[in-house]
């Protein structure tokens, strides 16, 4: 049988959190409660994998808004796969993460 | 706002040139939003970039120190550190009269006692089946050499800069550390530098399996299997050779 590399549960959380439209690091913290240090890491490892992908917000948006840019982060097609495959051994998770509620 | 720049810009330091701009600018477009949601929360929110610096410096793979100063051959290695002895040696040649060995000499034995605390002294498996070397005792006078010349640099460094004291202990174990550190990473038919590292394994399959780095010699004489922990069957680093 093949082995299949196994997400702990804070890279799982932070995949699902990405998932649900938590798309950029201080969102991520805030939905999932994890600190700074545990959240940043955490996505370069995640990215160094290629699980997830980042890009910043093109400036001129930020600018009309009057505020930096953002570094998004999306989940790729193996970051995809990889959370269906870990919701199946953490099953309680999805629920643990609301829908955001407005636009981010 | 200020201190909270200066958190970041000091683990900044710590992230690899190539990635630091860019490092730097995503924690600061952070800090201005938590800064707006959570002001209370900026100073613990900045502190978490040490780990990330400390994360990127020690995964990236564009950093490597010993390519950076061009030691990936013996004999460049051997030179460069000729070089820094000699310098160290000509920067104190006018106080030779004065120097007092003995207390040196106790230093000096007081890092190899502490040496054992600070990195493993273990140079790994190398099994006996390999292919022998064309001079069986290079790889270790190569060691000697280094060993040699990095207690020379230091041992006149410290005649410069200070005197007796815990930062000359702290040279030497970091003399002895880099040394054995260095040779572990060594082709043991070449003495190149070994190349390509690769993670291999993961942590849960550690009862039937290994996980840990390996790294192959650009000549194509072997591979070096790194376990990230010791395990029954992974005790210490092994070679194995390609022949």
């Amino acid at each position: 049988m093949a082995a299949e590399p196994k997400l702990t549960h804070t890279a799982t959380m932070i995949l699902q959190a990405i998932d649900t439209g938590y798309v950029y690091g201080f969102s991520v913290m805030e939905v999932t409660g994890l600190p700074s240090g545990t959240v940043y890491p955490a996505m370069r490892r995640l990215e160094r994998d290629d699980l997830i992908h980042s890009s910043w917000e093109k400036q001129k948006l930020a600018d009309a808004e009057q505020r930096p840019a953002r570094k998004y982060y999306k989940l790729t097609r193996a970051g995809k796969a990889k959370l269906e495959a870990s919701q199946k051994r953490y099953p309680l998770l999805a629920g643990l993460i609301p829908v955001p509620g407005g636009a981010q | 706002m200020t201190v909270h720049l200066a958190i970041l810009r000091a683990a900044a330091l710590l992230v690899p040139r190539a990635e630091r701009a860019d490092w730097l600018a995503e924690w600061k477009s952070e800090l201005w939003y938590v800064l707006g949601a959570r002001p209370r929360e900026a100073t613990g929110f900045c502190l978490g970039a040490f780990p990330d610096a400390f994360w990127l410096r020690r995964n990236s793979a564009r950093l490597d120190a010993r390519r950076m100063f061009h030691l990936e051959s013996p004999l460049q290695c051997v030179i460069v550190l000729a070089v820094l002895a000699g310098a160290s040696f000509l920067s104190t040649r006018h106080m030779m009269k004065e120097i007092r060995i003995l207390p040196h000499l106790l230093v000096i034995l007081m890092s190899l006692l502490v040496l054992p605390v600070v990195t493993s002294l273990d140079f790994g498996e190398y099994p006996a089946n390999n292919r022998p070397l064309s001079w069986p005792g290079r790889r270790w006078m190569f060691f000697a050499t280094k060993v040699a010349l990095l207690l020379t640099t230091v041992f006149c460094g410290a005649i410069t800069l200070v005197t007796i004291g815990a930062p000359i202990l702290a040279g030497y174990v970091f003399a002895f550390r880099w040394a054995l550190m260095d040779q572990r990473r060594r082709c043991p038919v070449c003495l190149h530098l070994l190349t390509s590292p690769i993670r291999i394994g993961e942590p849960s399959h550690t009862f039937l399996a290994w996980y840990g780095t390996e790294l192959i010699c650009a000549k194509g004489h072997g591979v070096l299997q790194v376990p990230e922990i010791a395990t029954s069957c992974y005790r210490t680093q092994r070679w194995n050779s390609l022949f």
